[in-house]
C-alpha cells in the first residue's frame, strides 16, 4: 500500500532544512544591524515550523503538526514585538532634544 | 490513489525544503536588511507552506490535513504583516540601504534615525578629552577652589612688555564664524605687517576602544568616524578656499596655508611660536558647533601656548572699549599683563569687571591690574562687582557696548554631575562681546 517514499523524502527535506539553519544562524550572529538579527530570528522561526512538521513525519505522530502551528503563531508575535521595540527605541532617541 | 498522494507529498516535502534552504541562503547572502527580509518573508513562507502541505498529505488523516492547512493559512496571513512591521522598523531604525537600491522612496515620509551621528546631534555630547588640567578656581564647590596666588600677580607684572605681532595663526576649522575670523586675522596681519599662517584641519582623535558597543556597534562606529572625518575635511576645504580668496585679495600680506591632521595635543604643539592664534567662535574639536567649554579656543587657552583671539563677529575698528573679567581664578590675575603683552588695541579704554569681589583675592587682583594698565598709559575704570547670582540678560545688556573682552577661560562650568552653576559670567561675556582674547 505505502510506497515507502515518505520517510526518504522526509529525511532529505530534514537534511535540507538543517543545512538551511547554518547560514541563518551565521546571519544571526554576524548582524551587522539589529534589523538583520531580527530577520534572522524570524527565519529561524520558519525553519522551526518546517522542522516540527518533518519531526511529525519522521516520528509519525500528528501531534507535532500542532507544534508547527504553535511555533508559527509565536513567531509572528515575536517578529511584531521586535519590530515595535526597534521602532520605539529609535524614535525615542531621535526625538530627544539635542543639547 | 494512495501511492499518487504519497508521491505528491514527497515531492512537496523535498520541494518545500529546497525552497526553505534557498530562503535561508538568501537571508545570509543578500546585501541589505530589506532584501534579506524579502527572502525570509516570501521564499521562506512559500517553502514552509509547501512543506506543511506535504506533511498533511503524507499523514492523509483529515485532522492532520486540517492542522497543516490551518498552519499554512496562518503563515500566509501573518507573514506579510510581520515582514511589513519589520521592514518599517528597520527603515526607521536606520538600517542601511544596499547599493542596489536606486532611490529612497520613503525619505521624508517616515522619520528615519540617522546613524551618522555627527557630534553636534547626539543627545549627550561626549566631552572632548582634555589634554590639559582644569582650572578649578571658580568652582561652586568650596573644597575645589584654590585661592588666588599673590606670587602670580608679581610674575605677571614682570613679564608685561608688549610684543610685536610677527606671526599670526588663523585656525581654519569651519563653522558659522569662520569667515569673520579669517577676515579679522587678515585685518590684524595687515595692521601689524605680520606673517599669517592658515592652519586647517582640526584635531583627530586617535582610534581607540571607546567602550562596549551595541549590536553591530563596531561597524557603525567605524562608519561614523569616517563620516565625521569627511565632514571635517569638507569644512576645512571650504575654510581654506575662503582663506585663499581673502588673502589673494590682499597681496601685501605674507600668508601661507597648511592642512594638518593629527591628535589635538600634536596640533597644540604646532601653535607654539605664534604670537596670536585667531579662532572662530563656537568651533569644537572636530570643527562642529559645541559648548563653550569644549571649544578649541578653550583648550588652547588652558594650554597657554599662545594668546588666543576668539572671533564671533568682526568688531568695529579701531576697538575702543575692552572689558576685563576678573574672577577668583589665578589666571584672572594675569589678564592685564597678557593684554599688554599681546600688544592688541593700544588705544582702547579698558573696564575691569570684578566678579564676586567678596571672594579672596578678587579685589586685590582687580586693583593690581588697574595699576598695571595705568602704568602702561591706558585709560582704566573699575566697574562695580557682579554678584555670582546675576541675571544673564542684564549682564549681556551691560556688556553689549564693549568691542572686546579679555577672559581667562571661556567657561567655568564643570559639566556633568557636579555642574551647579546657573549662569557663567565667562560664557555670557564670550557670547555678548564680538571678540574675546584669552591671553
Amino acid at each position: 500500500m505505502t510506497t515507502g517514499l515518505i520517510p526518504i523524502a522526509a529525511g532529505i527535506a530534514a537534511a535540507l532544512v538543517a543545512l538551511g539553519c547554518i547560514p541563518v544562524a551565521a546571519r544571526l550572529l554576524a548582524g551587522p544591524s539589529s534589523a538583520d538579527r531580527v530577520i534572522a530570528t524570524d527565519m529561524l522561526g520558519l525553519l522551526g515550523v518546517c522542522i516540527a512538521a518533518l519531526v511529525a513525519l519522521i516520528a509519525w505522530h500528528p501531534a507535532f503538526l500542532d507544534i508547527a502551528l504553535g511555533i508559527a503563531l509565536v513567531g509572528f508575535l515575536g517578529a511584531v514585538a521586535f519590530a515595535r521595540l526597534m521602532e520605539r527605541a529609535s524614535v525615542a532617541t531621535a526625538q530627544e532634544p539635542a543639547e | 490513489m494512495r501511492a499518487a498522494v504519497e508521491m505528491l507529498a514527497a515531492l512537496l516535502l523535498v520541494g518545500g525544503a529546497g525552497i526553505v534552504a534557498l530562503a535561508a541562503l538568501g537571508v545570509a547572502r543578500l546585501t541589505d536588511p530589506f532584501m534579506r527580509m524579502h527572502a525570509a518573508a516570501k521564499a521562506g513562507v512559500a517553502g514552509a507552506g509547501l512543506l506543511l502541505l506535504g506533511a498533511g498529505l503524507a499523514f492523509g488523516t483529515p485532522g492532520a490535513l486540517l492542522t497543516s492547512l490551518a498552519a499554512v493559512g496562518f503563515l500566509v496571513l501573518t507573514a506579510p504583516l510581520a515582514s511589513h512591521a519589520l521592514g518599517r522598523a528597520a527603515y526607521v531604525a536606520g538600517a542601511p540601504l544596499g547599493a542596489a537600491s536606486l532611490a529612497d522612496a520613503l525619505s521624508g515620509v517616515l522619520h528615519r534615525k540617522v546613524f551618522d551621528i555627527d557630534p553636534a546631534r547626539t543627545a549627550r555630547p561626549r566631552p572632548a578629552r582634555e589634554p590639559f588640567a582644569k582650572d578649578n578656581a571658580m568652582s561652586a564647590i568650596p573644597e575645589f577652589r584654590r585661592p588666588a596666588d599673590p606670587a602670580f600677580l608679581q610674575r605677571g607684572q614682570q613679564a608685561a612688555e608688549p610684543v610685536a605681532l610677527r606671526r599670526i595663526l588663523c585656525c581654519l576649522v569651519g563653522g558659522p564664524a569662520q569667515a569673520e575670523a579669517t577676515e579679522e586675522a587678515i585685518a590684524l596681519a595687515r595692521d601689524a605687517c605680520a606673517q599669517l599662517v592658515g592652519l586647517s584641519g582640526a584635531g583627530q582623535s586617535s582610534p581607540e576602544w571607546r567602550g562596549p558597543y551595541g549590536i553591530g556597534g563596531a561597524f557603525w562606529s567605524e562608519w561614523l568616524a569616517s563620516r565625521s572625518r569627511a565632514r571635517m575635511r569638507e569644512n576645512a576645504a571650504a575654510a581654506l578656499h575662503h582663506f585663499h580668496e581673502a588673502t589673494s585679495a590682499a597681496p601685501q600680506i605674507d600668508a601661507q596655508a597648511r592642512h594638518e591632521e593629527a591628535e589635538p595635543r600634536v596640533l597644540a604643539r604646532l601653535l607654539a611660536g605664534h604670537d596670536l592664534v585667531v579662532l572662530p567662535a563656537g568651533a569644537g574639536p572636530h570643527g562642529f558647533a559645541c559648548d563653550p567649554r569644549d571649544e578649541i579656543a578653550s583648550g588652547l587657552a588652558r594650554a597657554r601656548v599662545a594668546p588666543v583671539l576668539r572671533v564671533a563677529r568682526r568688531p568695529r575698528r579701531p576697538v575702543r572699549d575692552v572689558v576685563l573679567v576678573v574672577g577668583s581664578s589665578e589666571a584672572c590675575g594675569a589678564l592685564a599683563a597678557g593684554l599688554v603683552r599681546s600688544g592688541l588695541w593700544p588705544q582702547a579704554s579698558i573696564a575691569i569687571q570684578p566678579v564676586a569681589d567678596d571672594r579672596h583675592g578678587v579685589r586685590a587682583m582687580a586693583d593690581a591690574q588697574a595699576g598695571l594698565l595705568r602704568a602702561h598709559g591706558r585709560r582704566v575704570t573699575v566697574l562695580p562687582s557682579v554678584d555670582l547670582d546675576f541675571e544673564a540678560p542684564d549682564l549681556r545688556a551691560r556688556l553689549l557696548r564693549y568691542d572686546a573682552a579679555v577672559l581667562s577661560c571661556l567657561s567655568t562650568r564643570h559639566g556633568g554631575f557636579m555642574d551647579s552653576i546657573r549662569n557663567c559670567v565667562h560664557e555670557v561675556t564670550a557670547e555678548a562681546v564680538p571678540v574675546t582674547l584669552l591671553p
